[in-house]
């Protein structure tokens, strides 16, 4: 029991790898993934008539 | 602290040679995902050399269909089944043999493993089947048989199930040993599972909207969100390579030469620095794409990503580093270099390990860093630079450590003896060489403007034409000298495998090592004062200084590219 207490906090930190797992995963689902994906929810719409040119209607 | 086994100590063996408990059900696993690494490696090589003969116009013996199916093969065989199956034999033999610890769940890891060689049968039948021309990236629209999205998401399932064996294999160790930090080589390994999970559960993501769209149960699969999602998968996938040659590379430093970090907790932390920045590192592919903002590309590639470019310099300095101090405690003290002239060269795992280390700095680092920037990322982008700077990266890197350590697994883990040992110690040369060569033609080749992926340059029969700057044709030689030399090398290892494996002499025990492993060094008479490595320490300084003279060089090319006013 004592021997745990000693353990120092950044060895603790170091050697939890449920806790690094979840700041992998956080920091790319928020850094890259969500914040990528909510910037081409946001893109506005082709305007109908560069659309039709692009497609060569 | 002992803990009593469940099951007893039927499922061990005790290695003769290390003195590890291996869990044999483990073992068995371990064997077949490497073997299937291995026939991946073999398929990627021998698609090689056709698309080397292909885009070397001297020979352009693939006809377009062909170039582009095999050119497929090769990318998934090569990046993706070659190194992953090879990543789950080490995770898999890692936490357990390493850890003196059982398999948390062997019905899980056979599992998994059918799965994932499923998967792999199913993507290389409907490649060979002309289903699925749709590169290793599979662009939406571009669209394959659903068998292909299927295989890829087999597979995505298998190496997650054994990634999740990984992870309860760790979970009982910790149990049995409290307190205690894992070895550097496991914790490498554990960094490298972590970005497993990112790189599979976005490769789940996007490939099952996409296998339901090739079914016509969705209707369209919007382009910008496949490629952002896609390269969660693409990118990282190769992030999970750096991550685990990086502790192979520790591992062939205490293997041949009984090197360890000098500072474990700065390596370590080197580990959590990729857990947390390396994936956003994807961002680099979507430097051109208009769908997301400049504020986007840059946090994420010239920013965040930086981070794990520290984190690779510090491996970078560790890991010699640490056979510098091994050596100079074995009394080679002479000069800045003595201990380098006097490592073990005559092992092949200890050139390969060197090798590695200067083929992915030198080629596959440096040119990264510039690949990765906004700025300089337009010189080179969708040119045969960027297969150029892979090639040095995983092939260099990932692919030699690998091979190099596999020297220690055929008597370790299969308990075969080596094949035709005579010609390993040339082998590492040929390849590395060889990939260098191949690397850094490319690279040039890319700057000259050829673009990547493309099946004749010399545009014949296309509407318009265009001829390259002649001098291009002196590195068309270099690269197919270069990929030959390679593509051998690669054969030679594959052929010392398969015959060592299925048909070589059993390994008895220790008298029939072949390979040798050092004894640790002696331990230091005094303190020691100063730089502990200052050999390393000046390699490091020639390093820094290629790279920011590279660097310079890109932003001058830059400079030249548009008339500023």
């Amino acid at each position: 029991m004592s021997e745990e207490r000693k353990t120092p906090g950044l060895q603790l930190f170091f050697d939890d790898f449920m806790l690094l797992l979840f700041l992998g995963v956080a920091v790319y689902a928020v850094s890259y993934l969500i914040w990528g994906l909510i910037e081409i929810a946001w893109l506005p719409p082709i305007p109908d008539e560069i659309k039709q040119a692009l497609l060569g209607r | 602290m002992a803990v009593a086994i469940e099951g007893g100590e039927k499922w061990f063996r005790t290695c003769d040679v290390t003195g590890f408990r291996v869990d044999v059900r483990a073992e068995k696993i371990a064997k077949l995902n490497a073997v299937m690494a291995v026939v991946s490696f073999l398929i990627a090589v021998i698609a090689a050399l056709l698309l080397v003969l292909t885009r070397w116009q001297l020979f352009h013996v693939l006809p377009v269909d062909w170039y582009y199916r095999v050119l497929t093969l090769h990318g998934l065989d090569a990046l993706v089944f070659w190194i992953i199956f090879f990543e789950l034999a080490a995770l898999v033999f890692g936490s357990t043999a390493f850890l003196n610890t059982r398999m948390s769940s062997p019905a899980v890891g056979w599992l998994g493993t059918i799965l994932a060689i499923v998967g792999w049968l199913l993507v290389n039948y409907t490649i060979l089947t002309g289903n699925a021309d749709v590169l290793m990236t599979s662009y939406a629209p571009l669209k394959a048989h659903p068998l292909f999205y299927l295989g890829m998401i087999l597979f995505a399932v298998g190496a997650l199930l054994i990634v999740m064996v990984f992870f309860a294999n760790l979970m009982i160790w910790r149990r049995e040993n409290p307190g205690q930090s894992l070895p550097l080589f496991v914790y490498g390994l554990m960094a490298a599972a972590i970005i497993a999970v990112i790189t599979i559960a976005s490769g789940a993501i996007i490939y099952i909207p996409t296998f339901l769209w090739s079914l016509g149960i969705i209707s369209d699969i919007d382009p910008a969100v496949y490629k952002l999602v896609w390269w969660g998968l693409g990118h990282p996938s190769q992030q999970i390579n750096v991550a685990a040659h990086v502790s192979v590379w520790y591992l062939l430093a205490f293997l041949t030469v009984g090197g360890t970090s000098i500072n474990e907790k700065v390596s370590r932390f080197a580990f959590i620095l990729y857990i947390i920045a390396i994936n956003v590192a994807s961002a680099h592919h979507l430097l051109v794409d208009p769908a997301v903002s400049p504020v986007w590309k840059v946090w994420n590639t010239s920013y965040v990503m930086y981070l794990a470019v520290f984190a690779s310099m510090i491996h970078a300095f560790a890991v010699p580093s640490a056979i510098e101090v091994a050596q100079r405690r074995r009394g080679f003290t002479k000069g800045l270099f003595e201990w380098l002239k006097a490592a073990p060269w005559g092992n092949p795992a200890f050139s390969g390990l060197m090798l590695s280390m200067i083929i992915f700095g030198f080629i596959g680092g440096i040119t990264g860093v510039v690949n990765g920037m906004e700025q300089t990322n337009i010189i080179v982008h969708n040119t045969l630079s960027i297969p150029g700077h892979f090639k040095g990266a995983v092939v260099g890197g990932t692919a030699l450590a690998f091979m190099s350590v596999t020297y220690y697994l055929i008597p370790l883990l299969f308990r075969k003896k080596i094949a035709f040992y005579g010609v390993s110690k040339f082998v590492p040369w040929l390849f590395g060489i060889g990939i260098a060569i191949l690397a850094v033609s490319m690279y040039i080749l890319g700057a000259f403007g050829i673009p990547r992926r493309h099946w004749d340059i010399t545009f014949s029969g296309g509407p318009f034409t265009y001829t390259f700057n002649p001098v291009t044709d002196f590195f068309w030689a270099l690269f197919g000298i270069g990929g030959l030399l390679a593509v051998l090398g690669a054969l030679i290892w594959i052929i010392q495998v398969v015959v060592s494996v299925f048909f070589g002499q059993p390994f008895r025990g220790p008298q029939d090592l072949q390979i040798p492993i050092a004894e640790p060094p002696p331990a230091p008479d005094k303190e020691h004062e100063g730089f502990a490595a200052p050999g390393t320490f000046a390699l490091v300084l020639l390093f820094i200084t290629a790279f920011v003279i590279f660097v310079a060089l890109n932003y001058g090319w830059l400079s030249a590219m548009w008339e500023v006013k």
